[in-house]
């Protein structure tokens, strides 16, 4: 009798279900997974970077950029300042829903969207007017692949983004952690996305 | 110090602080723009005011000081949990 009340009150204290699972480091699942593509992402980058500086320091002789091809330095620093202005959204927006403040995520994520709608559209217009292709020699080749890169993960955040607006917009969303998970996970990724944009600008545009 | 923490009291280094981490919190993320941001604001300056080559010895350095951080955080998340205990 009393080893089962025992094990009544043992059976209290033990969750239910299987037991976790053993961990072999600090790290758990989810981030393990996000960083797993972040790296895979920055490897890809690095892959183009790699081939930029080969072609500039090894396989250029002279000045860069080579002759005939010049970069709009003046349009590009200001998309680049939109583009880090949608960060301040985005971070603007999920300080906004961690309060409570229903109006300001609202805001948050259609400027960011608008914002980021607004560098993609330059982007392409620079591409229209910069008076050469990617089929103009390995400058024209790595200068589309570098920026065109980058051009396609900003569309993929802007579906991302889109998403989100669209669940805003419908209630969702609420400033308990686990509530705004739809919009945190878009705003790493667009935070890595202008990363990655200032490191791509400062080494093609300026240096 | 037992009978401190007997109390309830915290250690004298204070409560453990809750690691940064980038690929969970948003915050976290938006720190290291702002961080990515400044430095390459003032590899701009340096390619722009001395020469291009100093703004990319400096951009260089910036990477490796960033390759040691994230070097250092992995590091730490991947020992394992019983170094906690």
């Amino acid at each position: 009798m009393e080893s089962a009340a025992a094990g009544v009150g043992h059976a209290e204290h033990e969750p239910h279900g299987p037991p976790g699972a053993h961990q072999s480091s600090r790290i758990d699942r989810q981030t393990l997974g996000i960083l797993l593509f972040i790296v895979s992402e920055v490897m890809l980058f690095g892959a183009f970077f790699a081939s930029y500086f080969f072609i500039r320091v090894v396989a250029n002789e002279g000045p860069w950029p080579p002759d005939p091809f010049e970069l709009p330095v003046a349009v590009a620093g200001m998309n680049t300042a939109i583009l880090v202005s949608s960060s301040f959204t985005v971070h603007w927006a999920l300080e906004s829903i961690r309060h409570g403040n229903r109006r300001g995520l609202t805001m948050g994520l259609a400027m960011t969207w608008l914002l980021g709608v607004t560098f993609l559209f330059i982007q392409l217009n620079e591409y229209v007017h910069i008076g050469f292709s990617a089929r103009d020699g390995a400058f024209g080749s790595i200068f589309y692949g570098l920026t065109g890169l980058h051009g396609a993960h900003v569309f993929v955040g802007l579906c991302l983004l889109a998403l989100a607006n669209v669940r805003c917009w419908r209630g969702h969303f609420g400033p308990e952690a686990r509530d705004h998970l739809g919009v945190e996970v878009p705003g790493i990724y667009w935070h890595f996305v202008d990363v990655m944009w200032l490191i791509v600008f400062t080494t093609v545009y300026i240096l | 110090m037992a009978h401190r923490l007997h109390d309830g009291l915290h250690t004298l280094s204070g409560p453990p602080r809750e690691r940064r981490n980038p690929f969970r919190r948003e915050q976290d993320a938006f720190r290291i723009l702002v961080s990515v941001g400044v430095a390459a604001a003032i590899v701009i300056a340096v390619a722009l005011l001395i020469s291009t080559t100093a703004g990319a010895l400096l951009g260089f350095v910036f990477v490796l000081l960033g390759g040691y951080f994230a070097l250092r955080w992995l590091q730490y998340e991947f020992e394992s949990p019983d170094e906690d205990r």
